[in-house]
């Protein structure tokens, strides 16, 4: 019975693969266990800017976890992947929390200035996101869906699996989207 | 990153300033849920449905920074899979998309679950059959059955060539397993086992040991070592840390900090606005202690060249100067107008040690 209720944690990237527990029962150890191998999910999946806060993430994943497993009544089998999947989820919950209420930075005895410390520069770069935003929308649909996944970093090979369509096709989407972007963005009087 | 892209330098300053849109973004409403980026990065679910969420993404650059930071995570766990290849040994064709990390993972699930399994159905007959239909003695020898009275009854696949003696775990071939009266019984026996562990789990903690049948085996998940831990919460609007025995525990920012059934002296702390206090708290299994915080009051002097008007948080409090206005400790927000200067507005920080001054010269730009 007791491998029935075993949770099974796979040797992936830096996960325990002795972790086990019983699934709706957590022991001391096993939440120890449990807390290191969330951790070290949120760590890798943090961004740099947020990394002073990944403990309280990691709290906040250990919550979601164990909550989840109550309300599964122990069947839930939680597998490196599950891990890495409510590690993500809380760090973009907090991202988007963070630029949904953007925090200042406080200073004791500050003496207050203009926000608005350079907005020349400030009304530059707004205007080029602006540019690229619009022309991004203005393509075909193919060619933006393709245009976007390449500037998120994707390859071509990548890009044919998401779209799902052949590599030439993909390439060409990403070849011809870019041509037009840049055409747009010049038109725009934007040129790197 | 992006081999098999033919990247122009020039592309590259588009890239960054695409990225960093999310700088300055503003969260839409109808963003799909970070599960749902996640599924579509990895491939999980339908295509239109991906499309949607590639489309989403093209407009949002919260959701886009979401996006590559998945596709980063993806990327980590798919090299972490894959064992290392020499380059120079892979041959051309191996280089095409199909062995690309996402489209390869995507041509290997199926292969993965079908492993898997595999893997589900020998484990339920390795265990299973020789507990409740094997004797023991014979079981340490061959676990599978061996004739006997009522034997489970196990087809092989007919690919498989059939032998007398126990096929290695690498090398047998699932079986297909047909429902027996012993079989159904030992399912049966395991559910009472599942739901009884279950209900022991979710007792509280003055249950009673319902369980006279109770496993204490060492491997037995309610053994000694049962469930011991409980949950604190702390209300305050400002952002605290919390000590105990001088280890941070977490701040409250958190919702809720898991701690060790008992009782704990909490060290609450802000050094930035110099607060500290101690609170004691008593944690049930399962429960959630909540500890309030009542931020203490300290003063905050204001002045203004040539003078301004003086909101805060919302209420006017009268014109520069003003000497001392008390106000709970943390953040508050601070607006001085002037009719001809305008407005400026910032967020103070009121500390408990000596008063915190603001000043500013509405003149400058």
């Amino acid at each position: 019975m007791a491998s029935a209720l075993r949770r099974r944690v796979s040797s992936v990237p830096g996960l325990s693969s002795e972790a086990s527990t019983a699934a709706g029962a957590p022991t001391a150890p096993d939440i120890e266990q449990l807390r290191g191998d969330i951790s070290r999910a949120v760590r890798s999946v943090c961004p740099r800017w947020l990394a002073d806060h990944a403990d309280d993430l990691t709290q906040v994943a250990i919550a979601r976890i164990l909550d989840r497993l109550r309300s599964a009544e122990g069947t839930l089998e939680l597998s490196s992947g599950y891990l890495y999947r409510t590690a993500y989820c809380v760090v973009v919950d907090e991202i988007r929390r963070r630029r949904r209420r953007p925090e200042i930075p406080i200073e004791p005895d500050a003496v207050i200035q203009s926000h608005e410390a350079n907005p020349e520069r400030r009304a530059f770069s707004g205007e080029v996101r602006d540019a690229l935003t619009g022309c991004l929308t203005r393509l075909a649909t193919s060619r933006r869906r393709a245009v976007t996944l390449h500037l998120l970093g994707h390859s071509v090979g990548e890009i044919s699996a998401l779209l799902e369509c052949r590599y030439k096709q993909a390439e060409n989407l990403v070849h011809r989207g870019l041509s037009d972007l840049r055409a747009c963005l010049r038109k725009h009087g934007v040129q790197g | 990153m992006n081999q098999g892209t033919a990247n122009d330098p020039r592309d590259e300053w588009i890239a960054a300033v695409f990225r960093s849109r999310a700088e300055d973004s503003q969260l839409r409403n109808d963003c799909p849920s970070p599960e749902r980026i996640w599924d579509a990065v990895r491939l999980q679910m339908r295509v239109d449905e991906r499309l949607e969420v590639v489309d989403h993404i093209s407009v949002c650059s919260t959701c886009a920074e979401a996006w590559s930071l998945a596709a980063e995570v993806e990327r980590a766990l798919d090299a972490t899979e894959q064992p290392q290849v020499n380059a120079s040994e892979v041959p051309a064709a191996a280089m095409a998309p199909p062995s690309l990390p996402v489209s390869a993972l995507y041509g290997r699930r199926p292969l993965f679950l079908a492993a898997a399994a595999v893997l589900l159905v020998a484990l339920g007959i390795v265990f299973m059959i020789p507990r409740q239909a094997v004797p023991p003695r014979e079981a340490t020898h061959s676990p599978l059955p061996t004739p006997a009275p009522q034997p489970v009854q196990a087809t092989q696949n007919p690919v498989a060539p059939p032998t007398t003696d126990r096929p290695s775990p690498a090398a047998s071939v699932p079986p297909t397993v047909v429902e027996t009266p012993d079989l159904v019984a030992a399912r049966e026996q395991l559910a009472r086992e599942l739901a009884r562990a279950r209900a022991q789990t979710l007792a509280g903690p003055h249950a009673e040991p319902a369980t006279a049948t109770r496993d204490t085996s060492p491997s037995s998940p309610v053994g000694s070592d049962a469930p011991v831990s409980g949950w604190i919460s702390v209300n305050v609007p400002v952002n605290m840390q919390i000590y105990e025995n001088q280890r941070l525990l977490g701040s409250s920012q958190t919702d809720r900090i898991m701690v060790s059934v008992g009782r704990h002296e909490l060290e609450v702390v802000n050094e930035a606005l110099g607060y500290r206090a101690t609170k004691i708290v008593n944690v049930a299994r399962d429960q959630t202690a909540s500890i309030k915080i009542d931020l203490p009051k300290a003063p905050m002097a204001l002045n203004a060249l040539p003078w301004a008007q003086v909101w805060i948080d919302g209420v006017r409090v009268g014109e520069t100067p003003i000497g001392s206005v008390l106000l709970s400790i943390g953040p508050h927000e601070v607006v001085f107008r002037h009719p001809v200067y305008g407005e400026r507005r910032s967020v103070i920080n009121v500390t408990l040690p000596g008063p915190t001054k603001v000043a500013v010269d509405m003149r400058k730009e």
